[in-house]
């Protein structure tokens, strides 16, 4: 059984991501535990956690909508039968509490955010940081908009509430945990999504980066700052979506 | 045996691209055909394959650097013994004489450049379209600022010169042609190669694209103007570039 746990303040959006899920999971058994009052994501997620029942467990956002509704359930078993974490975009390298700052080509999966603005009028803004397979082993650290986990790795790993109290680096954290606990980490290429919201920097940001510093200071890789710019294109419809982030190296399974 | 054939017009390049080949071959029995008064590319290529006794060809600008040389060879044979053709950029789904047009997730392939990426401080960049594993098959068109091909291949199929009187489009056209005449082509990606030049998209391409599109538009897969960026990654160093290019899913066993 899955269990999906997910922290919202948004009622439109809570009904909106329950409503995902029957779609998603159709037959299969699952449940779906809403925190509406989460003190931090950690703290969220572990007084969910408490509560699941699921061999499986989803942590996710409440603003995400995956793309390909019909064959995610099988896809995502199929990953989850052969790695202990799968999430949609991650590192092979974590040098920094930011996954994303190792750069090509140790970043991975690919993930849409909403444009409709001034400096993106299109409707779609498709990011692939590299897709080279359905999914991709070797993960060290991934992005908390989606972590689907077994629950084996919870008994060892815990969100670490105590260390981020807030809204900020809780996910690599504890995916970062995990691979240096020795389990699997995968990135799935296959699961395509829409993000609705994008991290915000901030003070609390920074604090978070720090506290991420102290804690991992001597296991993190090292690596020299360069400069690099994603793969990005505009799209204006899902059927788009579908054909650019499903083509047939992605979507023909590993 | 390999036959390289080179056009150039500038003896220093000339020099240091026939020293190159040297150090890439090694003992392997190779020649080098240089062309120093070529009208056109496809003239010049043409006229160097008439003297060539290599069972495989080598077409290739005079302005390239292969750096990670050692491994080279034993990757090229590898991938001509299953491909006819072998560039090192290139598409699967040709829409337009320039042929990255498609965007992602159709083009593959990843070339450095000398002077970095337009606008960045760095002294080197790479351009990295798509690098899924060592060998992407299925494409369209290619580059021509390296192509290998094996000799079969140009008893029916041959550089355009009547139609392509100048140096662009030729190389798009000849791998084109080859797709066409069911050929198969590859694109590498663990060859890793600095190129000293960018391609000039000016009114003299202008008029070679339109030769093209009179000559192959029936063929071409319908256009979608979507506005795209490609992954760009800095470094500082030669050994920097190999590094980021050469990631283990990309180097193939030998």
């Amino acid at each position: 059984m899955f269990s999906v746990i997910i922290c919202s303040i948004d009622p439109v959006k809570f009904a909106q991501i329950r409503k995902h899920y029957q779609q998603l999971f159709r037959g299969e058994p699952y449940e779906l535990i809403g925190i509406h009052d989460a003190k931090s994501l950690s703290e969220g997620y572990n007084r969910g956690l408490a509560q699941a029942k699921g061999e499986f467990i989803i942590f996710c956002h409440d603003d995400i909508e995956f793309v390909s509704p019909g064959d995610w359930l099988a896809r995502l078993k199929n990953h989850l039968a052969k790695f202990d974490i799968v999430g949609l975009v991650g590192t092979t390298k974590l040098v920094h509490g930011m996954w994303i700052y190792a750069g090509p080509p140790y970043i991975f999966g690919q993930v849409v955010h909403s444009g409709g603005t001034p400096d993106w009028p299109e409707q779609y803004r498709l990011e692939i940081f590299s897709t080279p397979a359905a999914v991709v082993r070797d993960i060290q650290a991934m992005d908390g908009m989606f972590i689907a986990v077994h629950r084996e790795v919870l008994e060892k790993v815990k969100f670490d509430e105590k260390t981020f109290d807030g809204f900020h680096c809780y996910d690599i954290d504890f995916t970062f945990s995990a691979y240096l606990a020795g389990f699997k980490l995968a990135v799935a290429c296959d699961l395509p999504v829409i993000h609705r919201s994008k991290g915000s920097m901030n003070e609390t940001w920074l604090n978070a980066m720090k506290k991420f510093f102290v804690k991992y200071n001597t296991r993190l890789a090292r690596a020299k700052k360069r400069r690099f710019a994603v793969t990005l294109m505009a799209v204006e419809t899902k059927e788009e979506l579908l054909e650019l982030m499903l083509p047939q190296h992605v979507a023909k399974g590993p | 045996m390999f036959s390289v054939i080179i056009c150039s017009i500038d003896p220093v390049k000339f020099s240091q691209i026939l020293k190159h080949y040297q150090h890439l071959f090694g003992s392997e029995p190779s020649e080098l055909i240089g062309i120093h008064d070529a009208r056109s590319m496809a003239e010049g290529y043409n006229r160097g394959l008439a003297r060539a006794r290599g069972e495989f060809l080598i077409f290739c600008h005079d302005d390239i650097e292969f750096i990670s040389p050692t491994d080279w060879l034993n990757r090229l044979k590898n991938h001509l013994a299953k491909f006819d053709m072998i560039g090192l950029a290139g598409t699967t789904k040709l829409v337009h004489p320039k042929w990255f047009q498609a965007g992602p997730p159709y083009i593959f392939g990843q070339v450095a450049h000398v002077g970095g990426i337009p606008k960045w401080p760095e002294p080197y960049g790479v351009t990295i379209y798509s690098t899924p594993s060592a060998c992407v098959s299925g494409i369209q068109a290619l580059d021509g600022l390296f192509i290998a091909v094996r000799r079969q291949v140009l008893e029916r199929v041959k550089f355009d010169e009547k139609t392509f009187e100048g140096f662009n489009c030729y190389d798009i056209d000849f791998t084109f042609t080859a797709y066409l005449a069911d050929f198969k082509l590859a694109v590498a990606c663990d060859l890793p190669v600095i190129h000293q030049s960018r391609g000039k998209f000016n009114e003299t391409w202008l008029r070679d694209a339109q030769k093209f599109l009179i000559k192959h538009a029936s063929q071409l897969a319908p256009e979608k103007n979507r506005q795209f960026h490609w992954t760009n990654v800095a470094a500082n160093t030669r050994d920097e570039l190999v590094m980021r290019m050469l990631p283990s899913h990309v180097r193939s066993l030998l």
